[in-house]
């Protein structure tokens, strides 16, 4: 497959997030884009700005039994349980390969405690071919670890000092949405290192059968995503752009170019794009496609315009 | 793997909650039997998920597929018209092994349960094109759950159908003929089993085939967000050693819909 190559991209669509030079702001979500390479039939993966792998630890994991997603009003539940193929057998099998394109590949990390962050970050450090790492410190799915340390700004802290101290790259931070004060998070991550922030992770959930009155998922609680939590994610982001000077990289529903937009103006710098890719596999190129024109139709010179543009003066009349 | 958009050329009803639809593709697309996509019409806002078919027949710019309505995923694929359009992903998973039919001279026995036999269709196509000795066995639950049930017999193959009310066919389940046909005969170089069906029917299959030393491969499914492997949603819990280390659970999309009966457990 051909690369796309540097004079057919958009030069107002460059971004910057955590010292990475991204092509455009469109990333992939973690989780939902397997290594990556999934994508090589459907497009070329030079044409997105980055690539946010599903969740890596040191050792493999086995994940969860099924039933693991339950389709819900304008989303789904997920309990996949990190399924994952470990950190090593990534650098082994899927990196080099990745190497090919001219891509920002972002590894996303998670543990049970702070060793295993550490331990996989060592790992992953060796690694040729990674741009930055993302922490996943609010996945709601393994009840020793996401929930507790997600929704603790002390223990969330210590976590992005700890891997602060090893990492070779910049450190994207993720949060959880599972928490009240959204401020209060962003600033402790801020303070402990963090290079970035990306928000938002699941909301937990429940869905029950009530014919059997059995849940839908074999983990009970699942995680929900998609086009229901936009909103939220919106929210999360315009708040977390009020407490911190670090970017931020929105996440939550986002299917279309428009879609990214709006997190563009609360104040994310780039955007990943999850569950949509599962429904509509070319969502994130077409969001790409997306983004130029609406720079063509509105006269804004660059996306990073957008950034924080958000207008809050009232309505006009009629409204 | 193509994401095409696929013009309806035509989708009728079977019979209560079964439609046949037919989509004519913008391109030629090789499909093989065994294999699905995923199909959602298209500018659909909810629900937001795809929903996965088996490939029932195809030509080369046009896949059928035979489906039941469960839910409203499908449900408003039942209203999709002549003309418009429907989201195809396509073709996805793996195919059937077929080499012990056509090369050793095996016996092809193909166990078929409800909507599970759009899935079997084009194998028993493929097979007794190739003048493989092939042998359907159909069960439903009444003879209005078994969709298709002319085409499979239109291929001039013995169709054996069995209905559990006994509306059509033989009374009972379809391993029961399976069972007596395996013992009465099970064919001059031995037989191959394939299945698909609801569950608990290819869990007995698969044991039956065990019991006679048969070989035996089921296609199965699995709640699927994506159908191409990035959301590992669609696991099944195969048998140690059946797979290289480390996973017990494999994904449906990528690594099947068709498994050695023996690699799962059931
Ligand atoms: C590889 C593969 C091939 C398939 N081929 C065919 C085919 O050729 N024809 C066909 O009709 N179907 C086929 N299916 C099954 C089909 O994908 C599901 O039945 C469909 O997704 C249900 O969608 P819905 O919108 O009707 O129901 P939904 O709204 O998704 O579900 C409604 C209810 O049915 C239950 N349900 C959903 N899926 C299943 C299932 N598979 N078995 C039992 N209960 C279920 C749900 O839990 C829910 O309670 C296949 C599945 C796979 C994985
Ligand atoms: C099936 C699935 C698996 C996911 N796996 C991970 C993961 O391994 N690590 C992680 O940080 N987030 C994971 N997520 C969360 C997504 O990256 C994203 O934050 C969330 O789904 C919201 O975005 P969306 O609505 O665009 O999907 C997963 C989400 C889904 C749906
Ligand atoms: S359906 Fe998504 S990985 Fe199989």
């Amino acid at each position: 497959m051909v690369s796309a190559t540097e004079s057919s991209r958009d030069p107002r669509l460059a971004v910057e997030v955590a010292g990475i030079r991204f092509h455009n702001p469109i990333l992939t979500a973690s989780g939902c884009c397997g290594y990556g390479l999934e994508f090589e039939p459907l497009f070329d993966l030079s044409r997105i700005g980055g690539i946010c792998t599903k969740g890596l630890s040191a050792k493999p994991l086995q994940g969860n039994p099924p039933p693991r997603i339950q389709e819900t009003p304008a989303g789904m539940l997920n309990a996949i349980g990190l399924q994952n193929i470990g950190a090593r057998a990534f650098m082994e099998q899927k990196l080099p390969r990745l190497r090919d394109y001219d891509v920002r590949v972002l590894t996303n990390v998670f543990g049970y405690t702070v060793d295993d962050y550490v331990e996989a970050i060592h790992m992953l450090n060796d690694g040729d071919g990674i741009d930055g790492y993302e922490l996943n410190i609010s996945c709601p799915n393994v009840k020793e670890g996401g929930l507790i340390i997600g929704n603790d700004p002390r223990a969330a802290a210590e976590v992005t000092e700890a891997v602060k101290r090893v990492a070779k790259r910049p450190v994207i931070v993720k949060l959880s949405p599972n928490i009240s004060d959204v401020a209060g998070m962003a600033r402790a991550l801020e303070s402990a290192g963090a290079d970035a922030l990306s928000l938002i992770n699941t909301l937990v959930g429940v869905s029950i059968d009530i014919h059997t009155r059995r849940p839908r998922i074999a983990n009970v609680t699942g995680g929900l995503s998609g086009p229901a939590i936009r909103p939220v994610a919106v929210r999360m982001v315009w708040q977390a752009a009020g407490a911190v000077k670090i970017p931020l990289v929105g996440i939550g529903g986002i299917a279309t170019a428009e879609d990214a937009v709006e997190f563009l103006i609360a104040g994310a710098t780039a955007v990943q794009i999850g569950t949509a890719s599962f429904y509509d596999p070319l969502a994130t190129v077409k969001a790409v496609d997306g983004l130029s024109a609406y720079l063509d139709k509105t006269g804004v010179a660059s996306v990073s315009e957008l950034t924080g543009s958000i207008d809050l003066s009232p309505p006009p009349r009629g409204h | 793997m193509k994401d095409l958009v696929g013009t309806v050329e035509f989708n009728r009803q079977l019979a209560p909650r079964y439609f046949h639809i037919r989509l004519r593709l913008p391109e030629a697309v090789g499909v093989l039997s065994g294999q699905f996509a995923m199909l959602r019409p298209q500018g659909l806002v909810e629900p937001i998920l795809r929903r996965a078919l088996a490939i029932h027949r195809a030509d080369a710019d046009a896949v059928e597929f035979i489906y039941l309505v469960l839910g409203r995923g499908l449900e408003a694929l039942t209203r999709v018209r002549e003309g418009e359009n429907v989201d195809v992903l396509l073709p996805l998973g793996n195919t059937y092994p077929t080499d012990a039919v056509t090369l050793e001279g095996r016996r092809a026995l193909l166990v078929a349960g409800g909507v599970g036999s759009p899935a079997l269709f084009m194998l028993a196509g493929d097979l007794v094109a190739k003048g493989a000795d092939v042998r359907v066995y159909f069960g439903g639950r009444t003879k209005f759950d078994l969709p298709a049930l002319d085409e499979f017999e239109a291929l001039g193959c013995p169709v054996t159908v069995t209905t559990d009310d006994g509306s059509a066919g033989e009374r009972g389940f379809v391993t029961a003929p399976l069972e007596r046909d395996l013992v009465a005969d099970a064919g001059p170089n031995g037989s191959v089993i394939y299945t698909c069906g609801p569950w608990p029917m290819m869990a007995r299959v698969g044991a039956i085939a065990a019991e006679r030393g048969a070989r035996c491969f089921v296609s199965l499914e699995a709640s699927m967000a994506c159908g191409f492997g990035i959301c590992v949603a669609c696991v099944v819990e195969v048998c140690e050693g059946s797979f290289a280390p480390p996973f017990k659970y494999q994904k449906v999309c990528t690594e099947g819909p068709v498994f050695p009966a023996e690699a799962i457990v059931w």
